[in-house]
């Protein structure tokens, strides 16, 4: 049988697909256009995708189709039509477990590193200026998370799993969502009107969904009504926050600084941001797990193996 | 009508309670880092009303030489470099601040927490890649900067029954790590908080992550021999002494991969790390800064000068 994946995938499993099957494949880690795509799998019998859309046209230039795994849920896959035509879809189980909290541990660092000025502490050995155990004091001084007020926008389960580990750290929990989430309370988190919310907080991380009207939910008037010593953690979807209030609201310090995950024009970053102290800059690597994605793609090549023997048999 | 009183403060302390002293008292501030030089402060401490101090040396001698000394104010609170008995001969009261000196454990827990996540996930590097203008591609991360889980591994704490391992159990716990332990003797807090008491040998041959947080032991924790005995890939973390890991094999061990990466906030070669260490990529480095929180000090600074005026007053 003929198998085509859409990208590259980590791991050693690739092996045991290659035993099994006859296999093609779009090397690199960005999906195809849709007629690179359509190109290539007319004679494909299982395609391997990671959330790519899978239409009723893709799945009408690959009559043999008759399997597609999917590294997440298959959300863009015409469920439909693929019944229509007797495909079956196999995503990965409870699959998000492992990101939800891959991200709300580096909520949780992304932090503490800001408030605590970790990019400048590591420069400040580098440059050969730590002479003194005492310095830090004078020069150095940050925010820690014991008492402060963390603001969590969203209450899905990262907002729910970064509000575990918060309170672990002694920290005050508020959080906004259209309503009431009894989970998030669980963990001591209070409900707050919006306004206040902005008002109050010492961090606020932002864990909203990525909707259209959702887009600048954060932007000038909610940077005005922040606390000049509050700090904001992005990990959801740049376009949330109004980046370009944001760069705004750190040049005239408005508010305290930033870590950021993600970028309203991503993989673009606003160059004002490149040459700031007191931001922390990560390109997206909420997810960067190289044990867990791997174990995923083996998973994914059981499912392939499984199929196999299931027709065969 | 009495003057003014006279006020020492023997060196540089964060906050802003001088200006009040200032205000109501004639000061002397040395500003200097360190410990005041004993003959100094003899010398200084002549006239003067209140002594405002941290870790300096104030023995009978020292005592004895302060002919108006009514107050001292011990910014720390342990009282350790203060002779009490000639305090009590000479009718001088010491006052420290009611803040319960907990606020260092909460912080050097979560400094160490901090360590952890920003080498597992490689935070700074992430941070130096997006400053680099090398973010180019979204999905980039999972190929350029893949990291490491916490997510049901296991860390290892050597040491901390005596100080800040309860606070460090606590937060570890909130990212489903399972936590281990060894020190000369056990604490019912840390078990009771969900660690397991294991012998030396077997909490280093079976943690994924070991954070050093040992206080009464003599010589070398981490030595050559300990660096086999590790699970390959570990990482390691350093908040209490730096003298306890031997800084040169550490490099070795880092260098070979025994031990993947490293988070250290104080060195062997106090308070320097040596400065090959600096050149590796896989190690992040603070400048003993895991108390260098503004906020604290500046309360307890404020509290310990408060009380003093109140006292002459």
């Amino acid at each position: 049988m003929k198998v085509f994946l859409t990208r590259s995938f980590p791991g050693e499993a690739m092996d045991k697909l290659k035993a099994e099957f006859e296999v093609d494949i779009n090397q690199g880690w960005l999906p195809l256009p849709k007629e690179d795509l359509i190109a290539r799998i007319k004679d494909v019998d299982i395609l391997v995708t990671y959330n790519d859309p899978i239409d009723k046209e893709i799945i009408d230039a690959a009559p043999k189709l008759k399997l597609i795994v999917d590294h997440w849920g298959g959300w863009r896959i015409d469920k439909e039509y693929a019944k229509e035509r007797n495909i079956k879809i196999v995503g990965m189980p409870d699959n998000y477990g492992w990101i939800i909290k891959g991200v709300a541990d580096i909520v949780i660092g992304m932090m503490i590193a800001v408030g605590r000025r970790f990019m400048e502490c590591g420069e400040f050995i580098r440059e050969g200026r730590f002479t003194h155990s005492e310095q830090s004091n004078h020069l150095l001084l940050g925010e820690g998370l014991d008492g402060r007020t963390l603001g969590i926008l969203g209450a899905g389960r990262i907002g729910r799993a970064v509000a575990k580990r918060a309170a672990a750290f002694d920290m005050n929990l508020i959080y906004y969502d259209i309503k009431k989430n009894e989970e998030i309370e669980k963990y001591g988190a209070v409900y707050t009107e919006k306004d206040t919310f902005f008002r109050v907080s010492d961090y606020i991380t932002v864990h909203l969904s990525d909707l259209d009207e959702n887009r600048h939910f954060i932007g000038e008037k909610e940077f005005d009504m922040m606390k000049e010593s509050a700090y904001i953690i992005n990990t959801a979807r740049g376009r949330l926050i109004d980046e370009k209030a944001m760069v705004d609201a750190l040049e005239k310090k408005k508010i305290a600084g930033a870590a950021l995950e993600v970028y309203e024009f991503e993989p673009k970053v606003s160059e004002e941001l490149l040459t700031m102290k007191n931001v922390l800059l990560l390109p997206h690597i909420g997810g960067a797990l190289y044990k867990e994605r791997a174990s995923n793609f083996t998973r994914m090549v059981e499912a392939c193996i499984s199929f196999l023997k299931e027709v065969a048999g | 009508m009495k003057g003014k009183l006279n006020v020492l403060v023997t060196r540089f302390f964060t906050g802003n309670a001088i200006d009040a002293l200032k205000e109501k008292c004639n000061v002397t501030c040395n500003n200097q880092l360190s410990a005041l030089d004993k003959s100094v402060l003899i010398e200084q401490i002549k006239d003067v009303d209140i002594l405002i101090t941290v870790d300096d040396v104030v023995d009978r001698e020292v005592i004895m030489n302060a002919n108006r000394l009514k107050v001292i104010g011990d910014l720390w609170g342990n009282g350790r470099n203060i002779d009490q008995k000639a305090c009590e001969e000479r009718g001088i009261t010491v006052l420290t601040s009611p803040i319960t000196k907990k606020w260092i454990n909460h912080s050097e827990a979560e400094h160490a927490m901090m360590l952890l996540l920003a080498v597992t996930r490689r935070l700074l590097e992430a941070d130096a890649f997006v400053r680099a203008g090398k973010f180019q591609e979204l999905e980039q991360a999972n190929r350029d900067l893949p990291g490491v889980g916490l997510n049901g591994k296991t860390l290892g704490i050597l040491g901390g029954t005596r100080w800040s391992g309860d606070e460090m159990v606590k937060r570890a716990v909130a990212f489903n790590l399972i936590v281990q332990y060894w020190d000369l003797e056990r604490s019912d807090k840390m078990e009771s908080l969900g660690a397991e008491y294991k012998i030396l040998e077997d909490v280093l041959k079976t943690s994924d992550f070991i954070i050093v947080m040992a206080n009464g032991t003599q010589g070398y924790l981490l030595d050559a021999p300990q660096f086999d005995m590790m699970k390959k890939g570990v990482y390691l973390v350093n908040v209490t002494r730096g003298s306890l890991i031997n800084e040169k094999e550490l490099i070795k061990a880092l260098k070979d991969g025994r031990v993947a990466g490293a988070g250290l906030d104080k060195y062997e070669n106090h308070p320097f790390p040596i400065p090959e260490l600096t050149e590796l990529k896989n190690v992040v480095l603070t400048p003993h800064s895991d108390g260098a929180l503004w906020l604290e000090r500046n309360q307890i600074y404020e509290s310990v000068v408060s009380q003093c005026l109140k006292y002459v007053e």
